[in-house]
């Protein structure tokens, strides 16, 4: 769906995108990832065509932007992080003209506009004017707004930085519809829990050039620690010599009930640790591999470079 | 051109609910209105400071307080119309509102059609319904030589496409400027300037100051004082319609006689209008409008 390769983008003597390649599969939920000033936002703008670059290529829908811009618009729907609006229009006033510039026919543009606000919540403020809205209720017309002609490829910024735990909610069980519907969207978000909750692939931007990129499953199994917890149904008072001195474990620590053993060779040692667990005279009450979260490897792989 | 009938609407609402139509409409009324109250107390102010004055040169008809309507409008109508529409495409732009327009499929060039053909309709409307409003006052103050509502008509209607192409001009420098201000200041710079190619016989059809020429002289002789109300002056004596006067007596209106030629003034105004027109839709079709993004 979309193809972005090599992207590169400065503003004088500061480059915002240094070959930024990552590809989006149609129909999926993609998560864009980066600390402040990665290049996010600029990757977005470029991709919405509201913003040239310098070299590389971007392909939506097998369409090259540069040379299709006109024709592509119409086909992605963005929400900017800070959505601008006619302050002196009503939401439903400024759907309709949305509406009206995507040639939608008046009758339905009317259905469709009332469709929207009660999907974003905004059924009963929808005749107030926007210049009076909270960030949040912006943020859901700018939702309602970017998805109003049903584009293919659905461009979000930060869509939910401004919302309560329950808009957030409500935010993410709407991309998750739009997913099931077929629409494709491109996360950008600080919130690392919307990403784990809703994204099925990741990139994760650094100082404008992409560290990783992959699906979810693979990232995990790509950064997955070596480290497996054992809880005892009992306190233990020193780590048993059959642990630490098995070949394959690196250290061990222990943490009243819980102890955590690091390998140097995940699997055949966690074969020993549960020969080595086997032969102790404890009950053990659990044994995990510990799973590495979205956050782990963010913090991970934007401080190693 | 749905693009253009969705702005028009837009445009429309804008200029309602911001009362751009209130604010121009009572400047160029309040003006109208105020040019012969102004010139018929005149005597009054200065037989009281100046009694020694000769009355003869304060004995004004309403051709000359047309002309002297006409006179003020240029130059106080251009910082109206500058300062009202500087921010017409670059507030736009800057502050990120066209994104979801252009991202749904909006046509720049129904965009930039829209808000020239909005604001040159309303402008021009409103400028016309002033200068008449203004010749009936000059008529019901000073009866006598009265011009005629057909020659009061026709210098309305010059006056008001004289402001036509000034909002095109704001508009080109709105899209050129990402700050308004600057916008509107370089609108007015050049509109201030331009009479000094009236003056150069080969430029004087083809620049849209010489509509305020023949609207001017399209009114006939006037009589008055070449010192006009004291409301304003036209910038570089000499060079603008009404002036000509010595200090005694102003004798009609405008140095320039009709030398313009009509046609070839209205051919070279519509291809500038329709250049400057196109040239803008270029720039905002090629600027990035992404919020916030004239500022890097």
């Amino acid at each position: 769906m979309l193809n972005v390769e090599a992207l590169s983008k400065s503003y004088g003597q500061t480059r915002a995108l240094r070959d930024v390649t990552f590809q989006v599969t149609a129909g999926q939920v993609f998560g864009f990832l980066g600390p402040n000033g990665a290049g996010k936002t600029t990757a977005m703008n470029i991709i919405a065509g509201l913003m040239d670059f310098d070299y590389g290529s971007v392909t939506i829908d097998g369409m090259d932007l540069r040379r299709n811009r006109s024709g592509l618009r119409g086909v992605v729907g963005y929400l900017p992080e800070s959505p601008t609006f006619y302050g002196y229009m009503t939401a439903r006033e400024y759907l309709l003209f949305i509406g009206d510039v995507s040639g939608i026919a008046p009758a339905a543009n009317r259905a469709r506009a009332d469709e929207l606000l009660d999907t974003v919540g905004l059924a009963e403020a929808a005749r107030r004017r926007i210049g009076g809205y909270s960030r949040g209720m912006k943020q859901r017309l700018g939702m309602a707004a970017a998805i109003y002609n049903r584009p293919r490829l659905l461009l979000l910024d930060e869509p939910t930085s401004a919302l309560d735990p329950e808009g957030r909610l409500d935010v993410i069980t709407l991309i998750a519809r739009m997913r099931d519907a077929g629409m494709t969207v491109f996360l950008s978000t600080h919130i690392l829990a919307d990403v784990e909750r809703v994204c099925d692939s990741v990139a994760i931007i650094k100082d404008g050039a992409v560290v990783a990129a992959d699906s979810m499953t693979r990232l995990r199994e790509r950064y997955i620690q070596p480290v497996v917890d054992v809880v005892f149904d009992r306190m233990l008072e020193s780590v048993p010599a059959q642990i630490t001195s098995a070949v394959h474990v690196d250290r061990v620590t222990l943490d009243g009930d819980r102890m955590s053993v690091f390998m140097r060779d995940l699997e055949p040692g966690k074969r020993e640790l549960l020969h080595a667990l086997a032969d102790l005279d404890a009950d053990v009450a659990s044994y995990s591999l510990r799973q590495p979260s979205l956050e782990d490897i963010f913090v991970r792989l934007v401080n190693s470079r | 051109m749905s693009t253009f009938a969705a702005y028009l609407k837009k445009e429309h609402m804008e200029s309602s609910r911001q009362s751009k139509y209130l604010v121009l409409g009572a400047f160029f009324g309040f003006f109208a209105l105020s040019t012969p109250i102004m010139l018929r107390l005149m005597p009054s102010i200065i037989e009281s400071q100046m009694p020694s004055f000769p009355k003869e040169l304060m004995e004004f008809d309403a051709v000359y307080s047309v002309q002297n309507y006409i006179r003020n409008i240029y130059q106080l109508g251009n910082m109206a119309v500058a300062f009202v529409l500087m921010g017409v495409l670059a507030d736009e732009r800057l502050q990120g509102k066209l994104v979801y327009p252009v991202s749904q499929g909006a046509s720049m060039a129904g965009v930039v059609g829209a808000k020239l053909v909005h604001y040159g309709v309303a402008v021009s409307a409103i400028v016309f319904a002033s200068t008449m409003l203004n010749y009936y006052y000059s008529v019901v103050l000073f009866p006598g030589n009265n011009p005629g509502i057909a020659a009061a008509a026709q210098s309305a209607g010059l006056l008001a496409a004289y402001f036509a192409t000034r909002v095109v001009l704001v508009a080109f420098a709105s899209a050129m400027f990402t700050k308004p201000l600057a916008a509107g200041l370089v609108a007015l710079v050049v509109s201030y300037v331009e009479p000094i190619f009236t003056s150069l016989p080969r430029w004087k059809s083809f620049v849209a100051y010489s509509l305020i020429d023949i609207a001017g002289n399209s009114l006939g002789t006037g009589s008055g004082m070449g010192m006009g109300t004291g409301m304003g002056t036209m910038p570089g004596a000499g060079v603008g319609a009404v002036g000509g006067a010595s200090a005694g007596a102003m004798t009609a209106v405008g140095r320039t006689g009709n030398e313009v030629n009509g046609w070839v003034l209205a051919a070279a105004l519509i291809v500038e209008v329709a250049v400057i027109a196109l040239v803008t839709v270029w720039r905002m079709k090629n600027v990035e409008i992404a919020p916030g993004a004239g500022g890097q």
